[in-house]
């Protein structure tokens, strides 16, 4: 940029270097990462600086200017100067053993050999747990970790958008209703608060075939509204479900149909909750403007409403895929306790805890941090998003 | 009876579809009347008309008007697939419960028809009888409904009471006490908000595992008691009242405990009501650690609820000793009407909280954009 500067005449102040978008990012990081680490460098001379020669001398320094305390009374007021700790002790205690130790013991202990976690024996050091995991070669039988990735991306990815999408036409259309508003919005809350386990049960009740499937026992609501239409009933949660096999990974696409069914209904509360309350704050003038200019409904919502409600919308977006990566429950609620069949409906979390139930630590402790590898990439990414598209505020 | 019953059911779903049409027709009715009277209304007083329409009065008399019709027409029509569209979605948003609700009432074989029913033909209160005195399917061990309830009671009282305790108190020394190393532990503290909790699980199991604490409540209360998102939402709730209170609370000679008591929790209490509310529910619904460390008579509600339920012979019954439900025609297999039961049990306290609480829940989960 030097040289730039030196250049005479025609442009006065050349632009800084641009980097591409993805460099900008990772370098802005980097510099957030190190601004988070210079803090703490602060913080840390600060607390230290008091041990050393001149924070030493500083100190006597104060205390020659000060009143001549005695000894106690010094002690005391000391004590009383630093009391906060005792108010923070509970929490660090806990917080000592439930949270900052796991942290250190899952990078340690992913990394130690056939590690047992109760008998604390493992053989060798290396990244054998990594490269089992990401193989698929645990040799138990367990989930398979490709199996459970390809799952949660592909549920998360496809019920999050559809979601978000369908709770958007759902408060526009609450938005622009002036009667019984109340009563609809009401009704539409009501799956907000509910238990995954149990209303993945009823869900699967909808889905379920009991027996056989000719029509002597239930085929499940939802095989006889395809039966109108002379669809023959589809196995969606059970034993022969239908899916696709694409070499070792199985894509149960019946399953698939069934939760996304599932995630969309138990998420549409809390985006229409966001949504609507958004839409409700934005300026009426707006409206009014766009309708002396003539505005049709439909340009007004996507030349208005959309843009106004953009951060509301990548929030949704953003604490919705970090929700799906950590879907369990309802799997569980759906297909019961082995996650479908041969653990073909398995998640990320899912992986996670069918090897602590096996005993197999070392692979527990490395799916644990490939997922949070993971997750925070896809924070990062998102950040990155939200930056961009949030400039409207 | 069995059979009675299939050769009823087949007008059900005619007589479903029926309701469904005339309560949206009821909705439809209502709304076009209430406009068309204020059509009438408009046309009948010229002031309001021009009122109303003052962009388009200018212009040639009956064009207007014409044009006025049309567009009336047009704005009614697109109401009414406005509120359709929103009656479609609130009936099916509001399925599964009327599912779960009517299920719980009916007998297996009811259950099991080949055409639903959308209404119990017999009510059968015996499911939440049995299901109150089943023991946990899969094991031989004597855990009932209620020793599960008190269990959940117990620990979601416990976790609740003592995480806000240590809440609050964090809270308040980050928020307006001095220390040496506050901006350090603050620091770390946010930073583990990043991880996702499943890392944790797997040490704290073992951990949890390896000091013996297995099958107690204690195991399900302490790893779970601080909650640094809480604590950070706190603080900044704490940190928005002004300094001046708390000096003149020091003039006045109050303790740092006393101002924390007598000023500040008073003023954050919404906020305190959505933490208390958000982790009672948390507590409630949580299912995979109990699942971890805990066997079944020191597991949670929602572990119960996983759980087959099959009709199994009851010793002692109002029924008679020895009695089952269907006399082992089922043999061992779950039974989704028993099932159906076990998760209103789950669902409806959640249902009734929400209706009551609603302000507060909403409030904390728009803020923290979880669930507990």
């Amino acid at each position: 940029m030097e040289e730039n500067n030196g250049n005479a005449g025609a442009i006065a102040k050349a632009p800084p270097k641009k980097h591409n978008r993805f460099a900008q990012y990772f370098i802005n990081l980097g510099a957030r990462i190190k601004g988070w680490f210079v803090d703490m460098y602060g913080a840390i001379k600060d607390f230290f600086y008091g041990f050393t020669k001149a924070g030493r001398a500083e100190k006597k320094a104060r205390k020659a200017e000060g009143p001549q305390l005695s000894r106690r009374e010094r002690l005391r007021r000391g004590l009383k100067t630093q009391s906060g700790w005792l108010f923070v002790l509970p929490a660090l205690a806990l917080m000592a053993v439930f949270t900052f130790y796991p942290i250190i013991a899952s990078f340690v202990n992913s990394f130690k050999q056939g590690y047992s976690g109760m008998t604390g024996k493992f053989n060798g050091w290396g990244a054998d747990n990594f490269v089992r995991v990401l193989k698929g070669d645990t040799g138990t039988g367990g989930a398979s970790f490709t199996q459970c990735l390809v799952n949660t991306m592909l549920l998360t990815f496809i019920s999050v958008p559809l979601s978000t999408l369908l709770a958007l036409l759902i408060s526009v259309a609450l938005n622009s209703i002036k009667r019984i508003q109340k009563a609809y919005q009401t009704i539409l809350f009501l799956p907000y608060l509910t238990n995954a386990l149990a209303m993945g049960a009823v869900f699967a009740t909808f889905f379920k075939i009991i027996g056989t499937s000719n029509n002597t026992e239930t085929v499940g609501l939802v095989n006889i509204v395809l039966g109108w239409f002379g669809i023959k009933p589809i196995d969606w949660v059970g034993l022969t479900s239908p899916h696709w096999q694409l070499g070792s990974l199985s894509i149960p696409w019946a399953k698939y149909i069934v939760t996304i069914i599932y995630e969309v209904w138990s998420g549409l509360p809390f985006k229409i909750l966001i949504l609507f309350s958004a839409m409700q704050s934005i300026n009426k003038q707006y409206y009014d403007a766009a309708k002396v200019d003539g505005a049709s409904r439909w340009t007004t919502l996507w030349k208005i409403t959309a843009p106004m409600i953009m951060p509301q919308i990548s929030y949704l977006l953003v604490t919705g895929i970090m929700g799906g990566m950590k879907q369990y429950s309802a799997i569980i609620g759906l297909f019961g306790t082995t996650m479908g069949q041969d653990y073909d409906m398995g998640t990320m979390v899912g992986y996670l805890y069918n090897y602590i139930e096996l005993g197999q630590t070392g692979y527990a402790y490395a799916g644990s941090l490939l997922l949070f590898i993971i997750i925070m990439i896809i924070t990062f990414f998102n950040n990155k998003i939200t930056k961009k598209r949030t400039t409207y505020r | 009876m069995t059979n009675l019953l299939l050769s009823s059911t087949a007008a059900d779903w005619v007589v479903a579809l029926m309701v469904i049409l005339v309560i949206a027709g009821i909705i439809a009715i209502i709304f076009l009347t209430v406009k068309l009277c204020r059509m009438v209304r408009e046309r009948r007083s010229p002031a309001a008309k021009v009122g109303a329409w003052d962009l388009s009065a200018g212009s040639s008399g009956f064009d207007a008007k014409k044009m006025q019709r049309a567009d009336k027409a047009k704005h009614i029509t697109k109401n009414v697939l406005v509120y359709l569209f929103l009656t479609v979605c609130a009936v099916l948003a509001f399925l599964p419960f009327y599912w779960m609700i009517i299920s719980s009432f009916k007998t297996e074989f009811e259950f099991r028809q080949s055409v639903p029913t959308f209404f119990p033909h017999e009510f059968q209160w015996k499911n939440y009888w049995m299901i109150f005195h089943q023991t946990v399917a899969g094991s031989g061990s004597a855990a009932t409904f209620q020793q599960i309830l008190l269990n959940t009671i117990v620990v979601g009282l416990l976790s609740t009471l003592l995480g806000l305790v240590i809440i609050v108190i964090t809270a308040y020394a980050f928020a307006r006490m001095e220390f040496k190393g506050k901006n350090i532990l603050f620091a770390l503290m946010i930073a583990t908000m990043m991880i996702p909790g499943e890392l944790f699980t797997i040490s704290n199991y073992i951990t949890v595992a390896k000091g013996g604490m297995n099958d107690s409540y204690v195991v399900l209360i302490l790893p779970f008691l601080v909650s640094v998102y809480y604590i950070y939402l706190l603080r900044n709730n704490f940190m928005q009242i002004p300094n001046s209170l708390y000096q003149a609370a020091k003039v006045d000679g109050l303790s740092d405990l006393g101002y924390l008591i007598k000023v500040m929790i008073p003023l954050t209490a919404p906020t305190l009501i959505s933490i208390t509310l958000l982790r009672f529910i948390g507590t409630w619904n949580s299912y995979i650690w109990p699942r971890l460390v805990n066997t079944e008579p020191w597991q949670m509600i929602t572990n119960w609820v996983t759980g087959g339920f099959v009709d199994t012979k009851q010793v002692t019954s109002p029924w008679g000793a020895n009695w089952t439900m269907y006399n082992n025609f089922f043999g061992g297999q779950a039974l989704d009407s028993l099932k159906m039961a076990a998760v209103c049990m789950v669902s409806l306290p959640l249902l009734i909280l929400f209706i009551f609480c609603r302000r507060y829940i909403m409030r904390g989960v728009s803020k923290s954009g979880t669930k507990g």
